[in-house]
């Protein structure tokens, strides 16, 4: 009798410490610092689960609970969202530093923390955090060609911001002198209460002349400019 | 019929082929200026510097050799019987000068007509000229615009 009553007691003090384990979710690199070249492990685990959108893939398969490796480049913030339903998205990040590294070439805005130049703000009512992200990330990197970096500023919310990029769509032919233009973009992605997305997305445009090295902001006149971009990058993300 | 200079027609002949590669150079900068810089409908601060200093540039490059060329040749008083003189150093005066002033026109050109090359490249190779290329003026500045002979 004593022993069932102790390995009662055992198993309540056990399931006390486990519990917070299952409860809140965890994701970690095996090494947050690596050598230029090297590779480093992720894992995450959330028992409950059924959704999940990792940074450099994309939706995962294995929500729950899962392992990849990953060589970065440049010093990385890896963004990880996972869902259960019934419960409020989880936004979690984990950084490897890569030492040596030469980074990537693209020109970036100033202030990747700040929206553009030209905001516009929208609401979806999507489902999931995780699909609109994959979405989101889908457009930019595999559909437009940007350069991307995902972090998450707060605990419910993703931005995705990209490198400037020259759009020939953008450029006028007629225009004298010609002007070249590239244009960079900020989508941040906030998880709002019953399914609500809340969608800012904000660009830059900037142009030059041909002989000219030196960029320029796009002025406010240009706002229709930003618009066209703007709503062409939403219809996009709607369209998807 | 052989066309022979003396001394003085040559140093004006040089200071002309100098004088001309000027007026080229300075040319095709109003071409590039009034075709890409001017028609800017509300241009942004310091947007002009570029071009400004490239005007600046140019003169100074200039500026050298062509002060000691027009200085020496109005000092100069003129022959009344001029001898001829042999054409070598002649032939190789106008080499070298318009081997160096066509260096700074095809530089130019690329920027300003064909735009293969930047304002801020272009603004960087010109000060290599006088110091890089000094050996091409300065030994026909010597012999033609410090020779006592005339």
């Amino acid at each position: 009798m004593m022993f069932f009553v102790a390995q009662f007691a055992l198993s309540v003090v056990l399931a006390s410490f486990a519990s917070p384990m299952s409860d809140e979710p965890l994701f970690k690199a095996d090494k947050p610092e690596i050598a230029a070249g090297g590779s480093a492990s992720l894992s995450w685990q959330w028992n409950p689960a059924t959704r999940g959108y990792l940074s450099s893939l994309g939706l995962v398969d294995h929500p729950s609970s899962d392992t990849v490796r990953v060589s970065p480049d440049e010093t990385t913030s890896y963004v990880l969202i996972l869902e259960a339903p019934g419960l409020l998205p989880r936004v979690l990040v984990q950084r490897v530093v890569v030492r040596g590294a030469k980074g990537r070439s693209g020109d970036w805005p100033d202030d990747l923390f700040v929206p553009l130049a030209y905001q516009a703000d929208y609401d979806i009512n999507s489902t999931s955090l995780s699909v609109l992200a994959a979405r989101v990330r889908s457009v930019l990197h595999d559909d437009r060609g940007f350069e991307v970096r995902q972090f998450s500023p707060a605990e419910d919310q993703i931005v995705f911001s990209t490198a400037f990029l020259q759009n020939a769509k953008l450029n006028e032919a007629n225009e004298s002198p010609r002007k070249f233009r590239r244009i960079a973009y900020r989508v941040a992605l906030t998880a709002g209460k019953s399914g609500l997305i809340h969608v800012n997305l904000s660009s830059s445009i900037e142009w030059r002349v041909v002989v000219d090295n030196r960029w320029f902001p796009e002025n406010s006149s240009s706002s229709d400019r930003y618009k066209i971009q703007t709503d062409d990058l939403w219809s996009s993300l709607k369209a998807n | 019929m052989r066309f022979r200079l003396n001394l003085d027609g040559q140093r004006w002949c040089i200071i002309s082929v100098w004088f001309v590669c000027l007026i080229a150079n300075l040319t095709l900068v109003l071409y590039l200026d009034s075709s890409q810089y001017r028609p800017i409908d509300a241009p942004p601060e310091t947007w002009r510097e570029p071009i400004n200093k490239l005007y600046l540039d140019l003169l100074a490059i200039y500026a050298p050799p062509l002060t000691t060329m027009l200085a020496i040749g109005f000092a100069r008083k003129p022959n009344s019987s001029p001898r001829q003189r042999s054409s070598a150093p002649y032939v190789f005066a106008i080499c070298a000068s318009l081997l160096w002033n066509g260096i700074v026109i095809v530089q130019n050109s690329r920027l300003s007509v064909f735009h293969t090359l930047d304002i801020q490249s272009f603004a960087g190779f010109l000060p290599i000229l006088p110091g890089g290329l000094s050996f091409l003026v300065t030994p026909f500045l010597a012999f033609y615009f410090s020779s006592e002979q005339s």
